[in-house]
């Protein structure tokens, strides 16, 4: 078996980083630290995805038994040369439009790019018996895997979304030696996209279990006092924030006694009338978020593009149920496997699922103690690593 | 030994970057220290302009008896695509130049046409130290123009062939004009009712609404 650290490869690295597939390759790397394996990440001093500022200092680290290597980022935001800007591209992938190899040059090159983490992977690479990058569109990724081919592992956090169906991602992802899958859809994806590496694994996602769940000192200091929803993540267009904020407002209009509680990053922006009924409590601690979980009256997944959907587990352990948006596939498989989500497609039945909630709460509660369930079976981390490492023996061995 | 790496790089496609990334990958193996200049934004440690006389004035300045160069040309990639005699003469002088301060030198050979046999193509062609060439046919031609045969190297092309990329989706919206609607009713939904019924309740909710929204006011 090769020798040698595992290395994990992400944009972005810190406990106050927000954003999903960060958060499970943090935490998978110190749950593999943990049992025994010499793991390194290699990443930049960005914490915010809108910037992309230098918030870390360069250099190296170590936590908690994690080497953590910090690369110099050189912010691309701005005109590529002989393109269109960055807007224009995104713009035409988003409506499915083919991008030709200069413009995906450009949209790959025109954010971000890390030359030292480039250099230091093709000068390493034989030091590492595997690298794991995620999530699957951003530059550390997609210049990243062909530095290290085979040793390369993907946990790409694939979407059903046009940044998927690139030339260059395709190209990328199948030369990589191996995925890791949140779910089943993702990897039903990744195969008919024709990006999938020539292995995979299915190893999930971990969620930590907390001990318990205190009465949430956040509720007070908010002056929240009715039911609320609940909607933890980026509040962006491209998670569904906006449909979420339309629903709730004409829910609320009709009737519906609930509040709309968020936590996360990006502009909330309430409807109008409503500003006293959404609440943005922005970042919240790990130790405080699970009370605010086991305190809605229901969580809402507006988002279509998940590939694991933490927070739908997260509501799930904590005993809330989940009304989930089934244009995503991952979150509609996870909530039939577990019987613990309803689920809704468009804005008209998202706004009668919230009337359903302020209505009858009672029946929409007496399906989440399944999901508690489901989690506990499926995505604890110690459940979740020893997938990962099966999987890194499996490669090694290979 | 410290390289100045000039030409299209990671992750640009093609073969220019192919074997500017390769000769990058080799001299970083081989435990020289490495800077790559690239003429677009890549995983180069720098990018700038990589082409006519401004460029090669700059390439000059920064090789020497320390530093090595390797080079991809190509038209268009450091001498200009269709010059006019005196500045195909005057750039091959000035790479002829680098070629020469450099402690070594390498030149990737695009294109053997750039360098046509006389006074032009001598000025490059006899100071580097070795011609990387692709094909039988380009090596034979830049030895006729000139070149020593124990300069010219040759690394055949690789297959390139990609399978083509699925066909993109296109994406739709759906819209929600807000107007009255009767109040909520999800009759008796005691604690025990399943998802599927809970759905049900949630469609036929959203039915009854559309109903009243269809009647006259």
């Amino acid at each position: 078996m090769p020798e040698g650290p595992i290395a994990f490869v992400t944009p972005r690295y810190g406990p106050d980083v927000v954003g999903g597939s960060e958060a499970v390759s943090r935490e998978a790397a110190h749950g593999l630290a943990a049992r025994g394996w010499e793991v390194e990440v290699l990443t930049t001093p960005a914490r915010d995805h809108y910037t992309w500022a230098p918030a870390y200092p360069l250099g190296v680290s170590e936590h908690d038994g994690v080497v953590v290597r910090r690369f110099e980022l050189v912010n691309e935001q701005g005109r590529y040369p002989g393109q269109p800007d960055r807007g224009q591209l995104e713009q035409r992938i988003a409506d499915g439009l083919r991008l030709d190899e200069g413009q995906e040059q450009a949209w790959v090159n025109g954010l971000f790019r890390v030359p030292d983490l480039y250099h230091h992977l093709v000068r390493d690479r034989h030091r590492y018996r595997a690298v794991v990058f995620s999530p699957y569109l951003f530059w550390t990724t997609l210049v990243g895997v062909p530095a290290v081919g085979e040793r390369a592992i993907v946990m790409p956090c694939l979407h059903d979304e046009g940044y998927a169906r690139l030339d260059i991602v395709g190209r990328v992802l199948r030369g990589a030696g191996r995925a890791w899958y949140l779910a089943g859809p993702e990897r039903d994806l990744a195969e008919s996209l024709g990006c999938a590496p020539p292995a995979g694994d299915l190893t999930g996602a971990g969620v930590d279990v907390p001990e318990s769940y205190p009465p949430s000192r956040l509720l007070a200091e908010h002056g929240i006092e009715r039911p609320f929803l609940l909607y933890a993540g980026r509040r962006e267009e491209g998670k569904g924030w906006p449909v979420l904020l339309d629903a709730f407002a004409e829910a609320v209009r009709r009737g519906a006694d609930l509040d709309l509680v968020t936590m996360g990053v990006g502009p909330v922006v309430p409807p109008l009338g409503l500003e006293d009924r959404v609440h943005d409590l922005g970042f919240v601690s790990d130790e405080d978020a699970p009370s605010l979980f086991a305190a809605a009256a229901a969580y809402v997944q507006p988002s279509a593009n998940e590939s694991f959907s933490r927070t739908v587990m997260e509501a799930w352990l904590a005993g809330t149920p989940v009304l989930a948006n089934g244009a995503s596939a991952v979150v509609r498989w996870h909530c039939e496997r577990s019987g613990a989500g309803i689920v809704w497609t468009g804005v008209e039945e998202l706004t009668a699922a919230i009337e359903l909630v302020a209505a009858a709460p009672e029946a929409v509660a007496a399906i989440a103690p399944a999901g508690r369930e489901y989690v506990l079976e499926h995505y604890t981390w110690p459940t979740v690593l020893d997938h990962m490492e099966r999987s890194l023996e499996a490669m090694c061995a290979g | 030994m410290r390289w100045l790496i000039v030409g299209p790089y990671a992750p640009e496609r093609g073969a220019g970057a192919r074997w500017t990334t390769l000769a990058a990958v080799e001299r970083i193996d081989a435990g020289d220290d490495v800077t790559v200049v690239s003429p677009r934004p890549s995983a180069a440690h720098r990018h700038q302009p990589l082409l006519g006389r401004r460029a090669l004035l700059d390439l000059v300045r920064e090789v020497g008896p320390d530093t090595a160069l390797w080079a991809r040309v190509e038209p268009g990639l450091l001498l200009t695509r269709e010059p006019s005699r005196a500045q195909a003469i005057v750039e091959r002088a000035l790479l002829g130049l680098a070629l020469r301060r450099a402690a070594r030198s390498v030149l990737d050979v695009g294109d053997p046409g750039m360098f046509p046999g006389g006074r032009a193509g001598a000025l490059v062609l006899g100071p580097v130290d070795e011609l990387v060439v692709h094909s039988e046919e380009h090596r034979a031609l830049l030895v006729a123009s000139g070149a020593a045969p124990e300069k010219v190297v040759l690394r055949p092309e690789p297959d390139e062939a990609q399978p083509a990329a699925p066909a993109p989706a296109a994406a739709a919206e759906a819209e929600t004009p807000a107007r009255p609607v009767p109040p909520a009713d999800f009759g008796d939904l005691p604690a025990g009712t399943d998802r599927e019924r809970l759905e049900a309740a949630i469609r036929a909710r959203v039915r009854a609404v559309e109903v009243s929204r269809d009647q006259p006011a």
